[in-house]
């Protein structure tokens, strides 16, 4: 499903996406087209993304084509899921340990369609970080493993 | 011992007089005056009699005991005193039968505060700030944004001219008051040597930078606090929005029944919703979020609402909803999520 979603390619595309969507919700998609739950999540992408529409812009980025920003964002596990709002990553408390992305798919659209919906308000708000409406039972849980500590 | 505490009755006179000086002359009529030797320690017997009789003391009883001093001073040796005027006391309360004294409560509480206020000064001012209230209304009705009053924005206007691209208002306070000192002996030497240079410079931008706090300030002033955040581009595109919004709206005035129109009225609705500034007071104001709720998340569980957020998030901040409930918008049709992970704080 994802050819119906815009796709980022080069840091460039990125840094203009980041810096040009205005008071509007920027969602980035790391993860690969191949993966099957990228593909689910890709299909509820794209199916809101015109709801959406007034609220959000929703692009995908390839995790290996841009190994620049997989590293500056941690992309350790797709599909990730990142939030922006002219320009400022939105935190989101998801009840997962890493607030700065969202790992999975989400369960069904409205779930999806909540959480941008809370980041937009949020960041109206001027808020930095938003907690997610999303039932933790519908959160893909995992752990985080850092090295060295 | 009992003539001492009789005079416990009359406050100032207790203390001037020691033991038996001057008691005989005291009127035979003080006597009744009894009741107030309940709290001294040496009460006896002899007192309770009179206790249960002066419960609610008539006035008649005593009519004697101050109708000649109404108030005034009678001297003892050359010592002035005050007497106790118990006709006055009494018109202004009356003794119960364990001698305490009770003030007739006045219908209207007396609160001297109460009494300062200007009471006409105060409806014209209220009646000032709605007529004020309604103006901005009808003004910012277009923009979405209630807070916006023309002068703000040309405020904004003007701080543009002392930002730079890219900067937020703190970064630029920062740069014109000269940027952050530099900590470190070795640094602040370096800077000693460059301030001679630099003075007549951060002069000039010293003032910039004043002129900038003051409009800062000025907006802050008027509940725009997160205005040291905001960037020169965020000004900026504040202030295209609102050239859109004057356009638009004067486009409504000229046709209001036209189709396109429409179109631009239902865009500035959305962006009224984004920004979640209805002001309305009707019953379901669209451009509010409503909720309902049910304690278990069962289908057959009862539902209640609709509320306003408000009102949602005041109980969740009294611990009504301690152990959450579950809650959804009202006409989204969507499933039940748990209040505990929502801010309604959000959707006010």
């Amino acid at each position: 499903m994802s050819y119906l979603l815009p796709k980022l390619k080069t840091k460039k595309d990125v840094d203009d996406a980041i810096k040009q969507t205005e008071d509007k919700v920027l969602v980035l998609r790391f993860g690969r087209s191949d993966d099957l739950v990228c593909m689910q999540l890709d299909e509820i992408l794209s199916k809101t993304s015109e709801d959406l529409g007034k609220m959000a812009d929703i692009y995908c980025i390839d995790a290996d084509s841009i190994p620049v920003y997989t590293q500056y964002f941690d992309i350790t596990l797709i599909p990730a899921t990142l939030f922006f709002f002219n320009g400022q990553h939105m935190k989101v408390d998801y009840g997962t340990p890493d607030h700065t992305k969202f790992i999975g798919s989400f369960k069904t659209k409205q779930d999806f369609i909540n959480l941008v919906e809370v980041i937009c308000r949020g960041a109206m708000r001027g808020k930095l970080m938003v907690t997610s409406p999303i039932d933790s039972r519908n959160v893909h849980q995992y752990e985080l493993l850092y090295q060295d500590i | 011992m009992a003539e001492k505490m009789k005079r416990n009755v009359s406050f100032a006179k207790q203390e001037e007089q020691g033991d038996g000086i001057g008691d005989a002359g005291l009127p035979e009529t003080k006597r009744i005056k009894t009741f107030k030797e309940k709290h001294s320690l040496d009460s006896d017997e002899e007192d309770k009699v009179d206790e249960t009789a002066t419960y609610r003391m008539n006035e008649e009883e005593i009519e004697g005991a101050e109708d000649d001093d109404d108030g005034t001073a009678e001297s003892d040796d050359d010592i002035k005193i005050t007497p106790f005027n118990l006709k006055q006391e009494m018109s202004e309360g009356y003794f119960d039968k364990d001698g305490n004294y009770h003030e007739k409560k006045d219908d209207d509480v007396h609160d001297e505060w109460l009494e300062n206020i200007d009471w006409e000064r105060l409806e014209e001012e209220n009646a000032m700030k709605k007529q004020a209230e309604k103006g901005d209304e009808a003004d910012d009705e277009d923009e979405g944004d209630a807070k916006v009053v023309r002068p703000e924005l040309e405020v904004m206007r003007e701080m543009l001219g002392f930002m730079k691209e890219g900067e937020s208002v703190t970064k630029a306070m920062q740069r014109l008051g000269g940027g952050k000192r530099k900590t470190g002996s070795a640094a602040q030497r370096k800077a000693k040597k460059d301030s001679d240079s630099s003075s007549e410079v951060t002069a000039e931008s010293k003032a910039d930078m004043l002129k900038l706090t003051d409009l800062v300030d000025e907006l802050v002033a008027r509940g725009q606090f997160d205005m040291y955040q905001y960037t020169y581009e965020k000004i900026q595109h504040k202030l295209t929005q609102d050239e859109e919004a004057q356009a638009a709206k004067k486009d409504a005035e000229f046709d209001m029944f036209a189709e396109d129109v429409d179109k631009k009225k239902l865009t500035t609705n959305t962006n009224k919703q984004d920004e979640s500034s209805g002001t309305g007071k009707d019953e379901m104001d669209p451009d509010k979020v409503y909720w309902e709720y049910k304690w278990e998340n069962k289908d057959d569980a009862d539902i209640y609402g609709p509320y306003q957020s408000e009102q949602m998030e005041n109980w969740t901040n009294q611990d009504y909803f301690q152990d959450g409930v579950w809650v959804r918008k009202v006409g989204s049709g969507q499933n039940f999520y748990t209040s505990k992970r929502i801010d309604f704080s959000l959707y006010v």
